[in-house]
């Protein structure tokens, strides 16, 4: 057996934590029945869904990011990185093992879901729910494993202890901002939102030509998306054991969700502004999520300077692909026409894209900076400040303004050459003093 | 000539970069297979930073490193293959009886299964556990704990043991019990590396020691610990006279003694280094007619050397 995940069930699922659970299960069930009255199995399919949900979704993604975290707190994680298992046997040990009680408790739950479920819409549907619930907890379990790695990085890059705390918040945020960011109206109007509203659709998705079923669709796309999240947490556990991963993962993940996204949208131009809004957000997400260590950067430049790309690669900035892929989005939006009332225009995007170069910098200025630990917030508010400004000044200088995109798209070029100049300057100071 | 031994451990001008500081400045030193190296020097000296850096947890800016020959950064799994690393913070699995943590600890170090309850109870008779299989991590006193950490850090045989700070906290009894253990490990051939501020154990069993200061060699690398105590001051000798002269210490530089210092009947010489300057400066005095009654060499410990390279900062100490 694996031993990281003998050593969880050893903690995690001894017999007297089994047993309390039993108790537990009993009484929420045994009340369910005496309440329920005629309706025993709708009643307990309730039951059921209330216990997976706190169990799979809530309990285990806490539990799972506090895998690491733990361990870190504990001081037992540089004991674990000295480990000989490999990266994948210490990922899903850690995943599935720490959360063993909890899935224990939530398969009781889904039993009775897949019972009630079964019987009112038969096997096609029963299957439908397994899958889709099976996903979502392992989507959030994964993520919330991935985000606490990253933590922990992100710490030990700016000298600080990991903290955990908001990794599950976070995670869930994550998904449930993306699932109403979706439906906003400008999103809409792209035809971009028929991705994660469209798991909560009923009527059938049209996704790259092909009609599939809501259901099966958001089925899939769960499915989907949870492994790509076990393949992150794999990805970061292997940085974790001091492995050198070489750039796919990322750009993997990126292009797979610019394509699911550019799917459901219609027309050319609409699937590249689609890609290219996708592609936009994950450098965003990439610039705030990776460890600001500018001693990698630095080395990262000098091989690039020196024409050393096999090595450079391993350094490869994580916010780099997704800028390159939404440079390539902008120019397939120009090359596919304009197409009014479903994308911007080529100028405006080419004004967006000035202007994302300009933020990050700016997020790159602050992350930096001699407060590491402070650098998130600052970087927050100086963005919101400058488009604040922006929007009360309605000026084309300084936000992309649609009526004056050439405008825009200058200034825009000017302010992310000011943003990283001041930017490099400090990702370049040499450290002298000793610690 | 002297037999070629190989290094275990071997560093190149490694250079490590904290994101707000340099905490290593191109250290340079080669450690011999079963030696025991005494890593010495203030607190941020970058001790702990260049431990981390031979285990492989954390990668030099610049330089490279080898642990049995294995490029630490090329190669950091085979490095923490080969290696049992207790950092000066250490955390134990409190739930877990002493015989799943070392059981855990010798599988997830590769240890195969069906070897992995015999490795766990070699390693807690080795660190004086065995006794206690069944008790709780958690319950362990903090010398019972700081040997079960031992314990796991060497169940899979590692053939090199850094240990950081790890008497801090300890009682004398688990000190003592600490520095059996080193010594019983060091004479299984374990090339081991102790860092420490508590020199004078140090003294018990290690065979070489290296300075470090501002992130920096000091005192010229890697010395003997024997070396050590003959510092370029030479040997210190304390001699006692019978019917000295008033004017001795006078006397004793006119006959070209390093004189320390002279206090009623008693003198302290720097003797030159060498097999038989102890002898030869015994049969000078006795020839010069001074009626030697005492002659005993003084023992420079590992912390006077220190001492003194901490307050001067430029003594070599031999080698």
């Amino acid at each position: 057996m694996n031993p990281e995940f003998q050593r969880n069930l050893w903690l995690e699922a001894g017999p007297k934590r089994l047993a309390w659970a039993g108790v537990a299960l009993l009484v929420v069930y045994g009340a369910t029945v005496i309440l329920a009255e005629h309706r025993v199995l709708n009643g307990l399919g309730v039951a059921g869904v209330l216990v997976f949900i706190s169990s799979a979704l809530i309990w285990g993604s806490r539990i799972a990011g506090r895998a690491v975290g733990d361990e870190v707190g504990e001081r037992t994680w540089d004991f674990q990185r000295l480990s000989a298992l490999e990266p994948w046997s210490m990922t899903w040990g850690k995943l599935f093992g720490a959360t063993s009680l909890s899935w224990l408790v939530a398969l009781s739950g889904l039993f009775f879901v897949l019972l009630s479920v079964f019987k009112e819409g038969g096997p096609a549907m029963a299957l439908q729910a397994l899958l889709g619930c099976a996903a979502a907890a392992v989507l959030l379990q994964a993520g919330s494993m991935a985000v606490a790695l990253l933590g922990v990085r992100r710490a030990r890059a700016e000298g600080r202890a990991a903290a955990v705390r908001f990794t599950f918040g976070g995670v869930l945020g994550i998904f449930l901002i993306l699932s109403v960011v979706g439906r906003l109206a400008p999103l809409r109007q792209f035809r971009m939102g028929a991705g994660l509203p469209s798991l909560f659709s009923s009527s059938d998705q049209h996704w790259w030509g092909l009609s599939i079923s809501a259901t099966w669709f958001a089925v899939m796309s769960l499915a989907a998306f949870a492994a790509w999240a076990l393949v992150g947490a794999w990805r970061l556990m292997r940085l974790e054991l001091q492995m050198r991963n070489a750039p796919w993962a990322w750009p993997g993940f990126v292009a797979f969700a610019a394509v699911w996204a550019a799917g459901s949208a219609s027309g050319a131009a609409a699937r590249w502004a689609a890609a290219g809004a996708v592609f936009a957000a994950c450098a965003y997400v990439a610039t705030f999520a990776e460890p600001a260590d500018r001693v990698r950067l630095r080395k990262f430049v000098d091989l690039v300077r020196r024409g050393r790309w096999a090595e450079a690669a391993f350094d490869f900035p994580a916010a780099l692909a997704p800028v390159l892929f939404t440079g390539i989005a902008v120019l397939g939006l120009t090359a596919s026409g304009a197409d009014a009332g479903h994308a911007p225009s080529p100028s405006v995007a080419a004004a967006a894209f000035a202007f994302l170069i300009r933020d990050l910098g700016i997020v790159a200025y602050f992350r930096f900076g001699p407060r590491p630990r402070r650098s998130d917030l600052g970087a927050v508010v100086a963005l919101f400040l400058a488009y604040f400004v922006g929007g009360v000044a309605r000026s084309a200088l300084l936000f992309p303004d649609p009526n004056a995109a050439g405008i825009s798209a200058v200034s825009g070029t000017i302010m992310a050459l000011g943003a990283w100049t001041l930017a490099w300057k400090r990702i370049r100071a040499r450290e002298h003093s000793t610690v | 000539m002297e037999p070629y031994i190989s290094p275990m451990i071997a560093a190149q001008d490694v250079v490590f970069d904290y994101p707000a500081a340099r905490a290593l400045h191109g250290i340079s030193f080669v450690v011999p297979r079963g030696s025991v190296l005494a890593l010495v020097g203030p607190n941020g000296a970058g001790k702990s930073t260049l431990m981390r850096c031979i285990a492989a947890l954390d990668r030099p800016t610049a330089g490279s490193i080898t642990v049995a020959g294995v490029d630490t950064q090329e190669h950091p799994r085979a490095v923490h293959a080969a290696i049992g690393y207790l950092p000066d913070f250490f955390g134990l699995y409190d739930e877990l009886s002493v015989l799943r943590c070392l059981v855990y600890a010798a599988r997830s170090r590769g240890v195969p299964p069906e070897h992995a309850q015999d490795a766990a109870k070699r390693a807690a008779q080795r660190v004086g556990l065995d006794d206690r299989l069944d008790q709780r991590a958690g319950e362990l006193s903090r010398g019972l704990r700081q040997r079960l950490a031992i314990g796991q850090t060497i169940v899979h045989a590692p053939q090199v043991l850094l240990l950081d700070e790890p008497a801090a906290g300890l009682d004398p009894e688990a000190r003592r019990s600490l520095s059996d253990l080193v010594k019983r490990l060091a004479a299984e051939e374990m090339t081991i590396l102790v860092s420490s501020h508590i020199l004078a154990e140090l003294e018990d069993y290690c065979t070489d020691m290296l300075m470090v200061r501002d992130g920096r060699v000091a005192g010229g690398g890697i010395v003997s610990t024997a070396d050590s105590r003959r510092t370029v001051e030479g040997l210190r000798v304390q001699v006692r006279f019978l019917q000295p002269p008033a004017d001795l210490a006078d006397r004793l530089q006119s006959l070209g003694f390093a004189v320390e210092s002279t206090a009623g009947e008693e003198a302290i010489l720097r003797l030159p280094g060498g097999p038989d300057a102890e002898a030869e400066t015994l049969s000078r005095l006795v020839a010069e007619g001074l009626k030697v009654k005492g002659f005993s060499p003084l023992k420079t410990t590992l912390e006077d050397a220190y001492l003194r390279e901490a307050r001067d900062g430029t003594t070599r100490w031999g080698g």
